[in-house]
C-alpha cells in the first residue's frame, strides 16, 4: 500500500487550522486537483478530482467520509472511489507560537487498475503533498516542512 | 515423490513463476524436455569454440526494470545487463540514417536531420503521453490483463483519452501517417513494431504503436540471454525448488477434473499436490497432455484456433572477424555502434509488402533485416578481438513452394542472398571475415523451442485477438484453466511472448491468489 507521510508548521492557533480543515469546501480549496466538491451532510462530501499524465487526464469521484475526530487535535477520514481507497489521518500539535501539523495518507488501489493507481500515488504523492502543504502556507503564513 | 506444485517447462516464465511459489515456502519442480534450461533465453557455441550466440533472444527490454528482476533478487543471482549507448540504427537504401536515442532531445534532433516538424510532433508526443506510456506500461504487463471496458471507461472520459481510444483502434502505418511526414521517419518508428512480430497493417495495434514510438532500451545479458534462464534457476534452487531437465512431459494426469500430477515419457508419475502449471504453448499442453476429450468442447475450440501464423525469422549466427563498417556510418558515426542495425527499405509500404508476401509464402528478396552483434556491448560473448553477430530476415515459415519442408532446398541460396543484402549496406562483411555461419531457417526455430510454433518467435501472434483480455482466450485470460489446478504460465498469456517473465510473474500471482499462498512480492 503507497503511503505519505508529511509534516509541516503553520503561524496559526490548533483552533483555526483545524476549522479549515473541518470544512470540506475550504480545505477542498488546498487539495490539488478536486474540480469539485458537494457536501451530502456534516462528516460526508462527494469530491470530483482530476489528475493529469501528461495529456491524459484520469478523472476520479471520491466520496469522503470523516471517520472519527477529537477537536482540535485529530481527525481521521476515509475516500473512497471506484478503483482505490485513501485512509487519511491528521493530527495538529500547538508548538510556541506555531501549529504542528502531520498528516498521513495511504492508498491503495482495488481491482484490476490497483498496480496503476498504486503506480501514480507513488509518482505523485510527494508533489502533491508538498501543494497541499504550500496552499496551507498561503492561507496562513508560510509553513515550514519539517519532514516528508 | 510429491510436490506442491510442478511447472512444465523451464523456459524463463517458468522457472520465474516456480521461483515465486517457492520463495512462498511450496515445494516446486520444475520439468524441462531439453537438456539445458531457458527455452527462448538459449545461448550456444553455434559455429565455433569460444562464440556464443543467442539462438533465439538477444535483448531483454523489460528484465533489468521488471519486478521479476527486482523480487528474485536475479543480479544476486548473477543476471547483469550492459546498454549500448546507441539503441538502434534504421538504415536506408541510400545510406542515410536514423540512430535511435533514449533521451528524447538528441532523439528530436536525429528526426529532424528528415522533418523539422515530425522532431517537433515527437517532442509533444512525448510531453502528451511519454508519463502516461511510461506510468502505465510495466503496471499493465506485471498484472493479469484489464477488461477492454474498464480500460475505456476510463478514457472515455476525457477528449484525450477518446483520441487515444481512436488511436488503438488504428493500424500502425495509419497512425504513423497521422503523426509524421518523413517516410523515412515513418520506417525507423514502424520497425519498432514488426520486430516485435507486429503486422505493420493490422488494425487495433495503434496504442502499441505510440508505446514504442516513446520508449526504448536494448539491455543485454552478460555472458548470453542463456544467464538469465541459469539466474532464475538459482533463484529457484536458493529456496529450495528443483529443476529436472532432459524429461520429456507426455500426460498431465487428473483425477476428475483436478490436475494431480505429470507422467514423464519414460512411464514415470510425479505427483503434484496443489497443481500443474503449464509452459508449453496450448495446443501441446491442452490437446496433446491432457486430451481433448477431458475439457469443454468451447474451450477445445479456443486452443484450436489460437494462431501462429505471422512473419517468422530467417536467422544467420555468424562468427566474424571484425565487426561491419556501414556505409551509413559515413554520414551517421553511432549506426556502426548501436545495438541493432535495420535495414527495411525506404517507405513504410515495403513492410507491408514483405508481410503480404509471407502471407503468400514467399520469402522477401528485398532486405527486411535486423542485425545484432552483442558482442561490441559485452566481449564475453566471443573470443578476445572477434565478433558474433545474429542476422535475421523476416521470412514465412511456410512456403509457397513445397511448404516448411521447402527450406531443406532454399536455406543455403537464401542465406547466400540475405548476406548479400547485408553487404550492400556494410561491405566489409566479406565471405573472409566470417569465420564461421550457422543458419537457423524457420522450421530450425521450431525445432528449438516447443513454444515458437511455425517459428514465430513470440508464441503465438501478437493480433488484437490474442492481445491482453484474450491472450490466450477469451475467458481464459487470468492464468487459469477449465481444469482445476491447472495452470498456465507462458508467453501465450498476457503480456505476451518475448522475454520479460510477465505471464510467469502474474501467473504466480493467480495461484498464490487460489492456494492462499503468502504473496511476499505485494
Amino acid at each position: 500500500m503507497p503511503r505519505r507521510e508529511a509534516k509541516f508548521a503553520v503561524s496559526s492557533s490548533p483552533e483555526e487550522v483545524w476549522r479549515f480543515i473541518r470544512d470540506f469546501e475550504s480545505l477542498c480549496t488546498c487539495i490539488p486537483g478536486v474540480e469539485r466538491i458537494r457536501r451530502v451532510d456534516d462528516r460526508t462530501a462527494e469530491l470530483t478530482v482530476k489528475e493529469k499524465i501528461g495529456a491524459v487526464p484520469l478523472v476520479l469521484t471520491l466520496t469522503a467520509r470523516i471517520d472519527s475526530e477529537d477537536p482540535p487535535h485529530r481527525l481521521q477520514a476515509t475516500a473512497t472511489a471506484k478503483h482505490l481507497t485513501m485512509a487519511i489521518e491528521v493530527s495538529l500539535r500547538a508548538n510556541g507560537a506555531v501549529t504542528e501539523l502531520a498528516s498521513c495518507f495511504d492508498v491503495s488501489g482495488e481491482g484490476p487498475l490497483k498496480p496503476i493507481v498504486d503506480r501514480l500515488f507513488e509518482r505523485r504523492a510527494t508533489e502533491r503533498t508538498a501543494q497541499f502543504a504550500e496552499c496551507l502556507g498561503k492561507r496562513f503564513s508560510r509553513p515550514s516542512p519539517l519532514s516528508f | 515423490m510429491a510436490y506442491d506444485f510442478i511447472v512444465v517447462g523451464a523456459g524463463h516464465n517458468g522457472l520465474a513463476c516456480a521461483a515465486y511459489l517457492a520463495r512462498s515456502g511450496a515445494s516446486v519442480l520444475v520439468v524441462e524436455r531439453f537438456n539445458r534450461v531457458g527455452g527462448a533465453c538459449h545461448t550456444e557455441e553455434a559455429t565455433l569454440p569460444g562464440f556464443k550466440h543467442n539462438i533465439c533472444s538477444v535483448v531483454h527490454t523489460h528484465i533489468p526494470s521488471s519486478p521479476v528482476y527486482r523480487d528474485l533478487d536475479l543480479e544476486r543471482h548473477g543476471v547483469r545487463y550492459v546498454y549500448p549507448e546507441h539503441l538502434r540504427g534504421t538504415v536506408f537504401p541510400d545510406h542515410r540514417s536514423i540512430v535511435m536515442y533514449r533521451e528524447p532531445e538528441r532523439m528530436a534532433a536525429e528526426l529532424a536531420r528528415f522533418s523539422t516538424r515530425d522532431a517537433r510532433t515527437y517532442q509533444g508526443l512525448i510531453a502528451d503521453y511519454g508519463e502516461f506510456v511510461e506510468a502505465t506500461v510495466h503496471p499493465l504487463m506485471y498484472s493479469a490483463p484489464l477488461p477492454p471496458s474498464v480500460q475505456s471507461a476510463e478514457l472515455e472520459k476525457s477528449a484525450e483519452g477518446n483520441l487515444l481510444l481512436q488511436w488503438q483502434m488504428s493500424t500502425p502505418v495509419q497512425l504513423l501517417n497521422e503523426l509524421f511526414d518523413s517516410d523515412e521517419v515513418k520506417v525507423h518508428f514502424l520497425t519498432r513494431l514488426t520486430v516485435l512480430g507486429f503486422a505493420p497493417d493490422q488494425f487495433g495495434l495503434g496504442w502499441i504503436c505510440l508505446m514504442r514510438i516513446l520508449t526504448g532500451e536494448a539491455p543485454i545479458c552478460v555472458g548470453g540471454s542463456q544467464q538469465l534462464a541459469e539466474g532464475l534457476r538459482r533463484a529457484l534452487e536458493a529456496h529450495g525448488g528443483r529443476v529436472r531437465t532432459g524429461s520429456a512431459v507426455r500426460r498431465i494426469l487428473l483425477r476428475g477434473n483436478r490436475a494431480i500430477g505429470v507422467e514423464l515419457s519414460d512411464g514415470e508419475k510425479i505427483d503434484a499436490a496443489k497443481a500443474v502449471v503449464t509452459n508449453v504453448e496450448p495446443k501441446k499442453s491442452f490437446l496433446g497432455m491432457v486430451g481433448e476429450e477431458h475439457l469443454p468442447d468451447s474451450f477445445v475450440r479456443r486452443v484450436r484456433n489460437y494462431h501462429a501464423r505471422a512473419r517468422s525469422l530467417f536467422v544467420l549466427h555468424l562468427a566474424l572477424s571484425e565487426p561491419p563498417q556501414y556505409r551509413a556510418a559515413a554520414g551517421n558515426s553511432p549506426v556502426n555502434t548501436a545495438f541493432s542495425q535495420e535495414m527495411f527499405g525506404g517507405d513504410v509500404m515495403e513492410q507491408v509488402r514483405a508481410y503480404q508476401e509471407i502471407a503468400m509464402g514467399r520469402a522477401p528478396r528485398k532486405e527486411m533485416l535486423q542485425i545484432c552483434l552483442p558482442t561490441l556491448h559485452d566481449p564475453s560473448q566471443a573470443p578476445a578481438g572477434k565478433h558474433t553477430a545474429v542476422v535475421w530476415q523476416y521470412a514465412p515459415y511456410r512456403l509457397e513452394a513445397g511448404g516448411p519442408e521447402g527450406w531443406g532446398a532454399l536455406r543455403e541460396e537464401y542465406a547466400a542472398h540475405v548476406l548479400g543484402l547485408w553487404r550492400s549496406y556494410a561491405p566489409n562483411m566479406t565471405a573472409d571475415k566470417i569465420l564461421g555461419m550457422k543458419i537457423q531457417d524457420p522450421t530450425d526455430t521450431e525445432r528449438n523451442n516447443d513454444n515458437l510454433v511455425n517459428g514465430v518467435d513470440v508464441v503465438g501472434d501478437l493480433s488484437p485477438d490474442q492481445l491482453g483480455y484474450f491472450r490466450p482466450f477469451a475467458g481464459w485470460s487470468q492464468y487459469r484453466s477449465p481444469v482445476e489446478g491447472l495452470y498456465m504460465c507462458g508467453g501465450y498469456c498476457h503480456p505476451g511472448g518475448g522475454v520479460h517473465a510477465g505471464a510467469g510473474h502474474n501467473a504466480a500471482g493467480a495461484i498464490a491468489e487460489d492456494f492462499k499462498l503468502k504473496k511476499w512480492w505485494d
